[in-house]
């Protein structure tokens, strides 16, 4: 167990709060809430990491990464919550397309693909998932069709995060060499391609974020296929396995968010003008919150500290999905429990005051069900974990 | 920062984990719990050398610090073994000149704070309960002291017009009288403990600093205690799970049942991440060590009840009777939950450490 830094990791986090304190001040804060809005703004940013030699922390530095460890990265990632840094827009660009690619992709995909993902000129999103084709990826039924120098994609696919922003999107698709997993392949399709139609559907708050994506004859050619015709599961997997243990690092800090709200709360007082902070209630509530937020972050340092050990990810890569989305639902309920009304006003009322915490409380919702659903990786859990049987 | 443990570390566990598989089957520690009279299995800790884990050499211990000890407490709750003595002496050490605490190690006879354990160590022992008549000695009385009725030395704490000291009582003194109680748990024992007039000597120490201390070490062991008791109750879930046929298949592999054992796994890290660190928080001294402690013991005592009857309901009705060992875990992490400190107790020191109200 060693609980600090090393002097190399110190001189490491002093140079990134450096960089980040004269960084930050030159965005056109505040940041934009709509995601469409918000892409200028992101991408400025990210054109800043890129330039400053910043961007793509975990990619290797052949592939114009940083190479950093996985302890460093971690560091970077503390400090960019600390600053309260730009959230990120690119993620299956950065965490899931890109490493795919520096895995499984040709040369020539890799050098068309990757510099711009770091650059932020293009955004990407995952054609995964379908109607009938959600927890059960591989009942997809996306069908390419074999024609001269490569495919014919049809089919639809839904729930396709940022689809209206994106550049370019990993796809699965049934190329029939056999059933379930063995007939799938991996492609890589450029989004304005003839037959692309994005219709955003808007989520529980009204706000779109996610998309259905229909594909109607679009035209791939062979070179956009990453690994084998028909062996795509296999490159799946080893995305998915990128999405897991960003999922279980944590997106939210919810360290961070347990501390702003002590911040409000020594700011808010009792129906008879009684310090809030002095109720028992809310001290209970609190100190559990933030035990729990600090526990949520030893779990994240203990799937950096086995993956830079570069052993296999540990028990605790699996249970991190299932530790932190209650605890994110908790503390985004509690913070808007103190609120007038419980937080409840519509998004664009004037008098709507915790407008953030409303959208945590419900893109948590959204968390424990994208990516696998907490039932789901509970099976997971127990069949891999504990060597349950598959029911 | 880097969570993993070193590989000696490992190796500790494992040497120990055999130990008391081999030591403490369950047949016998239920014969223990059956005469009361665990004395055999206590000798055993102190002369095999256990007990001096985590105690420096020069005070005649094997080396090791808090996490050493956190992971033997882990290990002897896993097992359900009579751990009074033991935990009390541990808790205890710190207080103790060299050549007693020399002794105790060496299988001399057992110590205890005597503070009531159902809360944290350093509220009860600054509580009054005992002080210093005219003459000297020591009159007072303390219920439910942890594992009073195994020790030959009890440590007193005594309030007074120059403050909080600790004093060096002989069990066997005629001033003291020992009443013990039973626990639903057998795998521990208290007894009250009632002071006349007893002989003790001032013990040369910060007594205010020692048992702040001890509330801390005694946070991080009692999370360790329950951790081992709720990874084994899991790994008994899970096995009856795979053998318990229903329906015509094994009860383990109805979604239900599977995620109830997923959920328990996920308390079972989370506590591990906290219970592990906070000993070593403790231990190098950390700044926030008084809270990586309080959330040891509020969080992983509370998760590790609630697994228990996860895991109760998973076993049916054979995890309710008496012949089945559930019970013995089941009770143990019950009383965790209250031994030297309820969760609200923890939970309202983690909140007094925030900034919670106005300054000044």
């Amino acid at each position: 167990m060693d609980l600090t830094d090393s002097p190399t990791e110190a001189q490491f986090r002093t140079e990134v709060r450096e960089w980040l304190a004269s960084a930050l001040p030159q965005l056109p804060w505040p940041q934009p809430v709509d995601l469409v809005e918000r892409a200028p703004f992101w991408r400025q940013w990210q054109r800043m990491l890129y330039d400053s030699g910043h961007a793509g922390m975990s990619w290797p530095v052949e592939y114009g990464g940083q190479g950093a460890d996985p302890i460093r990265r971690a560091i970077w990632g503390e400090e960019l919550d600390r600053a309260g840094a730009p959230e990120p827009l690119n993620i299956l660009g950065e965490n899931l397309a890109g490493p795919t690619i520096i895995d499984f992709g040709t040369e020539a995909q890799k050098e068309r693909f990757l510099r711009p993902i770091l650059t932020g000129e293009e955004i990407w999103c995952q054609l995964f998932s379908e109607p009938e084709a959600g927890s059960d990826l591989a009942s997809l039924r996306t069908k390419a069709t074999r024609v001269d120098g490569g495919w014919l994609i049809n089919g639809q696919k839904i729930w396709t995060s940022r689809a209206h922003l994106a550049s370019n999107a990993i796809l699965l698709a049934r190329t029939g060499g056999g059933p379930r997993h063995k007939g799938i392949t991996y492609f890589l399709l450029p989004m304005d391609s003839a037959g692309v139609t994005v219709r955003p559907l808007q989520h529980m708050l009204g706000e779109a974020e996610f998309n259905e994506v229909f594909l109607d004859d679009v035209f791939i050619p062979d070179d956009l296929v990453v690994g084998e015709v028909d062996g795509g599961w296999k490159v799946t997997m080893a995305t998915l396995s990128y999405e897991r243990v960003a999922i279980a690092t944590g997106r939210v800090n919810t360290k961070q968010a347990v501390e702003e709200i002590i911040d409000d709360i020594r700011e808010m007082v009792d129906d008879s003008g009684r310090p809030l902070g002095q109720s028992t209630a809310v001290r209970q509530k609190v100190a559990d919150l933030y035990g729990r937020a600090f526990i949520h972050y030893l779990i994240g340092q203990r799937v950096v500290t086995s993956t830079a050990g570069g052993g296999a990810p540990g028990p605790v890569t699996s249970i991190g999905k299932l530790y932190f989305c209650p605890l994110v639902d908790d503390l985004a309920d509690f913070r808007l429990a103190l609120e007038p009304l419980g937080g409840q006003l519509g998004l664009d009322d004037p008098d709507q005051g915790a407008a953030r915490w409303l959208r945590l409380a419900y893109q948590s919702r959204g968390s424990a069900i994208a990516g696998g659903s907490t039932f789901i990786q509970r099976n997971i859990v127990a069949e891999r974990m504990l060597g349950m049987p598959r029911s | 920062m880097r969570w993993e443990l070193a590989e000696e570390q490992d190796l500790f566990r494992e040497s120990l984990r055999g130990w008391v598989e081999k030591v403490a089957p369950s047949d016998t520690v239920r014969g223990w719990f059956a005469t009361g009279d665990p004395s055999e299995f206590e000798k055993r800790l102190a002369d095999e050398g256990w007990l001096a884990v985590g105690t420096t050499e020069e005070r005649g211990g094997q080396g090791g610090g808090l996490l050493e000890t956190a992971l033997t407490a882990e290990e002897l709750a896993r097992r359900a073994a009579p751990s009074a003595a033991w935990t009390a002496s541990v808790l205890a050490l710190p207080a103790l000149p060299d050549d007693v605490a020399a002794d105790v190690l060496s299988g001399g006879g057992f110590a205890t704070l005597v503070v009531d354990a159902g809360r944290p160590v350093d509220a009860a022992g600054t509580d009054g309960s005992c002080h210093l008549d005219t003459d000297g000695n020591l009159t007072g009385r303390v219920e439910s002291v942890l594992g009073a009725d195994r020790a030959a030395r009890l440590v007193v704490p005594t309030t007074g017009a120059d403050g909080l000291a600790l004093h060096l009582v002989d069990a066997s003194d005629q001033g003291v009288t020992l009443t013990p109680h039973d626990l639903l748990d057998r795998s521990r024992s208290v007894a009250t403990v009632a002071l006349t007039a007893a002989a003790g000597t001032r013990l040369d120490v910060d007594a205010d600093a020692l048992l702040a201390e001890a509330a801390l070490r005694s946070a991080a062991l009692v999370a360790a205690d329950s951790l081992g008791a709720m990874e084994r109750m899991l790994e008994m879930a899970v096995d009856y799970s795979l053998q318990r046929k229903q329906f015509g298949v094994p009860i383990g592999s109805f979604q239900a049942v599977k995620h109830a054992a997923a959920s328990m796994l996920v308390s079972v890290e989370a506590a591990r991440s906290i219970a592990y660190f906070a000993a070593s928080s403790v231990d190098d001294g950390n700044s926030e060590r008084a809270v990586h402690a309080a959330i040891a013991k509020a969080q992983v005592c509370r998760d590790a009840s609630k697994a228990a009857d996860s895991a109760l309901t998973m076993h049916g009705a054979i995890g309710y009777t008496w012949e089945h060992d559930l019970h013995l875990l089941y009770k143990r992490v019950k009383l965790n939950e209250r031994l030297y400190g309820s969760t609200t107790a923890w939970n309202e020191r983690i909140a007094a450490a925030l900034p919670l109200v106005p300054r000044g």
